[in-house]
């Protein structure tokens, strides 16, 4: 019983000490709390703000008040209830994204480093090969035969096209930990391959695994507006991407009162990218010293 | 005494290069070795950096597989052992590192770095043996009170108090063998005596059998008084035997060479010593090894025609003691 | 004797995540024109801090907080510690020129030893044409035994180890200094590498007519070169004395702790004996005499004031207050 309440003690302790590094990096921290928001705002918020999507004629384009935060848009809509539903799509795409090529990336990395021989010069020329095809055209020759209307399809496939850089990062690493001894000592121990590289190894990088999650969450976000912005995604449903494209097409650049309306999810989707490579500041922060001599 | 391990003709070779611009080369790390150590015996390998005693130790404990020869393990082949059997064998030798920094995971605290080996093996059936077990692993090893370590951070940890961790985990699997490979070498002065005397009374209290490897003649000697040493130059074992007879009667002209170089923490005794004048200082590279005793281009009893032309023999001077060296070949 | 160069109740600190590291605290020592000075102590005891401060070439993290330290030689006086960098210039390398720890494998492993030592003297202020510097380094290069046509045109990974450590000698006489402080020179050598350097800093003491401050954690290098002898441990010297008075005649527990737990071997066997316990933390120092936690002598004044140097003999000083019991042998 004792041991348990130390282990509790322990665990407390080291939230404690995390958030305590989360906060020393001002930046980092201010990224941390606007990632929050905008997750909150984009998943929560869509109970509380109401989207209203019938057009009005007469409320096209007017300008920012009381009622209208960000104005609205060429059918009169609120653009703020837009921003706020139009995150989810957003997020969860750049999320799964992320998590997907990731995952690819860590466990073929690890593997291949770890195996060697043939599987590991398979692997490599395998990421070779995707890394050197042109993304958007193939996009756009794959938007012909598939419908990309679903978030999740439109993740898995960028996943599969994104996941090489990191990869030849990841089979870098494991290679050099491969070569320290607390590894040859679990070989000693006979401790198995599949603990030694996911026990083992990659709890060693789990620094450079969430920040390289994070990195590539954004590259995510800017290849879904890309794909939007050049139509090889339907405009089916609401989201940042979408906003843009409309007020694009429908004449923002034609017309003045509509600054509002591009520049408001331009600004959601900076905003986004900008907390999420700001906090990867504080995560490093939190993971170095630990792994460092723990300061 | 029963032969734990064997060692025949063992060769090691490794294949550098072979790029697009570097032409494979071999490197002839380990050539013809041959040694036996006995159950409960300390075989202490000596000699310079680079000469082959990691590769030495890392091939016994079946972590590299040799070029050529065979390993017995009481008698038995271990590359040609059915997989159960190997990984049996594996698990009965383990390593202790030079390095304790490296040698345990920064992101495991002490009871996860010992539990692991014990719940995988089911050495240990329930937690509560394993935190049992693990209290009396620390105890063997000195890190008490026991609390105070188990749920350490390696970062934690003095240098010292590592290496005692790493031993702990190297005997999880109540293993009957321990290649300790420059164990100490790292370690403050006034720490390593604490760490040998540890590893002592291994030997004494587990009858444990150690390949103690090291490039401290003064250690060895501490440590293997009561065993035996073998002096490693370029590959090859050029002298073997009883600790006591090799260094109060070095035959080699190598070994013989080392010992009037290496300095001593004795003032009187240091500087009473008669360096021995080599013919060159350079190590030759295992690329280029010279033709014949490899010692040959430094050695000042060198003699053309005969040096430079054979391999040199192994010869029994006395029970036990070998030397490879020609300078004995007309006495037999 | 006649003092070359002088150290007044040094304190150096360096800042630190955790806080401030006292790296070296309250030292006063003297170096005698000629004289070999060994400062030996563990692993962070200070001793590459306190060499860099005499040639003021401290990271800039460390602040000396206090403390003096007097030049006397070639007919010039500086007190080093209040020197500003135009008169530094003047003076490193001129006069106390060191050789750094692991330089050794701080080659540049793309240029040629040749380029290094252009690089190298420029970096250092040198003012000398580039014939000059070749015809001075040709000369050093055939003192410290190597042959400069072949050595200027190598890589530094075509030489071995014990040659890069001689052009490091070479390089650190170039200007012809008075002092010359070598940080670790043979930790990573083998030994019989580290014999010929231990053989050619003798040479070259007698033949220039240096002074040395040769710092390592190795009492046998001590033993082997040293006039003198100062211990050092958690950043103040403890003792300091002859190298027969230290390794004979030691007054402070600590000393005799280091030269009991080392095994030597050509002298015959005997046991040894640990020092319990380790180190302490250079920013949690405890009270009183800072060995008092491991020190078998230890009473209850121990703890109250940290001892300074005594004077016990005729040049022997120890810093501790029981140093009478332990001449007499006696413990209690
Ligand atoms: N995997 C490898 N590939 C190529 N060469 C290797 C490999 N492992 C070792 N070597 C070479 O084999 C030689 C012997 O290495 P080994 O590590 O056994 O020496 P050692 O006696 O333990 O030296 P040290 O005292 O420096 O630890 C060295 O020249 C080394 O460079
Ligand atoms: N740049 C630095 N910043 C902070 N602390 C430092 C720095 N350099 C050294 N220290 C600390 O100062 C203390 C003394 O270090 P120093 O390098 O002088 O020891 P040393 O006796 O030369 O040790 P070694 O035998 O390992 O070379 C150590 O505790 C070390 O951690
Ligand atoms: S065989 Fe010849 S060269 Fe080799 S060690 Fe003996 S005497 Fe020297
Ligand atoms: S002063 Fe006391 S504690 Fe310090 S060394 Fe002397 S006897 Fe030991
Ligand atoms: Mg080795
Ligand atoms: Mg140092």
């Amino acid at each position: 019983m004792d041991k348990k309440i130390r282990k509790i003690h322990l665990i407390l302790g080291s939230l404690r000490d995390t958030f305590r590094l989360l906060k020393r990096n001002k930046v980092g921290f201010a990224g941390f709390i606007i990632l929050i928001f905008i997750i909150l705002m984009s998943f929560i918020g869509p109970y509380i703000v109401p989207f209203d999507t019938t057009s009005r004629l007469d409320k096209i384009y007017v300008k920012p008040s009381w009622e209208h935060p960000l104005g609205t848009d060429s059918q009169g809509r609120d653009i703020l209830a837009q921003i706020v539903h139009g995150g989810r799509d957003v997020l969860v795409v750049a999320f799964l994204t992320g998590f997907l090529s990731t995952l690819i990336a860590i466990s073929l990395g690890s593997l291949s480093a770890f195996i060697g021989g043939r599987f590991d010069s398979m692997i490599t020329s395998l990421a070779d090969i995707v890394l050197t095809i042109p993304h958007f055209p193939l996009l756009s020759v794959l938007a012909a035969f598939v419908k990309l209307k679903n978030p999740l399809m439109i993740a898995f496939i960028l996943a599969l096209l994104s996941w090489p850089g990191l990869l030849r990062a990841v089979r870098a690493q494991v290679l050099s930990l491969k070569e320290r001894d607390f590894i040859e000592a679990a070989r000693a121990l006979d401790l198995g391959t599949p603990y030694i590289v996911f026990s083992e190894i990659l709890p060693n990088m789990m620094n450079y695994i969430v920040i390289s999650f994070i990195l590539s969450m954004t590259s995510a976000v800017y290849a879904q507006v890309g794909l939007i912005l050049l139509g090889l995604v339907p405009l089916a449903t609401h989201n940042w991407g979408v906003m843009i494209n409309f007020a694009w097409t429908r004449g923002a650049i034609f017309y003045k009162h509509s600054i509002y309306y591009i520049l408001s999810p331009i600004f959601a989707i900076s905003l986004f990218q900008w907390s999420l490579v700001s906090f990867t500041r504080s995560l490093e922060e939190i993971f170095n010293p630990r792994l460092g001599q723990g300061a | 005494m029963e032969k734990i391990i064997e060692l025949k003709n063992i060769s090691k070779f490794f294949t550098i290069g072979g790029g697009f611009f570097t032409p494979k080369k071999t490197l002839r790390v380990l050539e013809n070795l041959n040694l036996s150590i006995g159950k409960g015996e300390i075989f202490c390998l000596v000699g310079e950096s680079g000469c082959g005693k990691t590769t030495t130790g890392k091939l016994i404990a079946g972590l590299l597989k040799p070029t050529s020869g065979e390993i017995l393990f009481y008698g038995k082949d271990i590359w040609k052992m059915g997989k159960e059997e190997f990984k049996t064998y594996r698990r009965s030798v383990q390593i202790v590192h030079q390095d304790p920094y490296s040698s345990l995971n920064p992101i495991k605290t002490v009871y996860d770095i010992l539990s692991t080996p014990l719940l995988k093996h089911h050495i240990v059936r329930s937690n509560g043996q394993c935190e049992e077990k693990i209290s009396e692993l620390l105890k063997i090893v000195d890190l008490t009170p026991v609390e105070d370590f188990i749920y350490k951070y390696p970062h934690q940890l003095s240098g010292g108090q590592r290496q005692r961790v790493v031993i702990a985990r190297a005997l999880t699997l109540n293993p009957e063998f321990i290649v300790a490979d420059e164990a100490v070498s790292m370690l403050d002065v006034s720490i390593r005596l604490s760490i040998i005397k540890l590893l002592l009374s291994l030997k004494k209290n587990f009858d444990m059998t150690f390949l103690f490897i090291t490039h401290d003649l003064a250690m060895a000697k501490y440590f293997g008084w009561s065993g035996k040493i073998g002096v490693m130059y370029l590959g090859r074992l050029v002298e073997i035997g009883p600790t006591p007879k090799v260094l109060e009667n070095p035959l080699h002209p190598y070994t013989k060479a080392l010992l009037l170089a290496v300095p001593e923490a004795d003032p009187e005794v240091t500087r009473s010593k008669k360096v021995m004048e080599l013919r060159s200082l350079d190590l030759p590279s295992l690329l280029n090894l010279p033709p014949g005793c490899r010692f040959s281009n430094r050695c000042p009893f060198m003699e053309p025609g005969r040096c430079d032309k054979i391999e040199p023999n192994l010869y029994e001077l006395e029970p036990e003691h070998y030397v490879a060296c020609e300078l004995y070949g007309e006495k037999v | 004797m006649e003092n070359i160069l002088k150290i007044e109740d040094l304190y150096i600190e360096y800042k630190a995540r955790r806080g401030l590291v006292k790296a070296v605290r309250g030292v006063d020592l003297d170096l005698y024109k000629g004289e070999t000075l060994a400062v030996i102590g563990e692993s962070g005891s200070g001793k590459t801090t306190l060499g860099l401060s005499i040639i003021k070439l401290l990271p800039s993290s460390a602040r000396i907080s206090q403390g003096k330290i007097w030049y006397q030689g070639n007919g010039k006086k500086y007190e080093i510690v209040s020197l500003d960098n135009s008169r530094l210039r003047k003076f490193r390398w001129k006069e106390i020129a060191m050789v750094f720890q692991s330089a050794l494998n701080a080659f540049n492993p793309v240029i040629k030893i040749w380029d290094h030592i252009v690089d190298t003297a420029e970096s250092h202020d040198i003012k000398m044409t580039r014939e000059e510097l070749r015809v001075k380094v040709l000369e050093l290069l055939r003192l410290v035994q190597l042959d400069p046509e072949r050595v200027l045109k190598s890589y530094p990974h075509e030489l071995s180890g014990g040659m890069r450590q001689r052009v490091l000698i070479a390089l650190a006489l170039l200007l012809d200094p008075q002092i010359i402080i070598l940080d670790e020179p043979t930790t990573a050598l083998d030994i019989l590498s580290q014999r010929s350097i231990l053989e050619l800093l003798k040479k070259i003491k007698e033949k220039l007519n240096l002074s040395i401050i040769l710092i390592s954690h190795d009492l046998s290098l001590a033993a082997e070169l040293a006039d003198r002898v100062a211990v050092m441990y958690a950043g103040s010297l403890v003792e300091v004395g002859s190298v027969y008075d230290i390794f004979y005649k030691p007054l402070h527990p600590y000393t005799m702790g280091l030269i009991r737990a080392v095994p030597t071997v050509t002298a015959s066997m005997r046991e040894l004996i640990s020092i319990p316990g380790s180190p302490p933390d250079l920013i949690n120092l405890p009270e009183g005499c800072k060995f008092h936690p491991r020190c078998e002598y230890k009473i209850e004044e121990c703890l109250k004031e940290e001892p300074k140097l005594i004077k016990a003999s005729y040049n022997h000083y120890t810093a501790c207050i029981r140093w009478e019991n332990i001449r007499n042998g006696k413990n209690n």
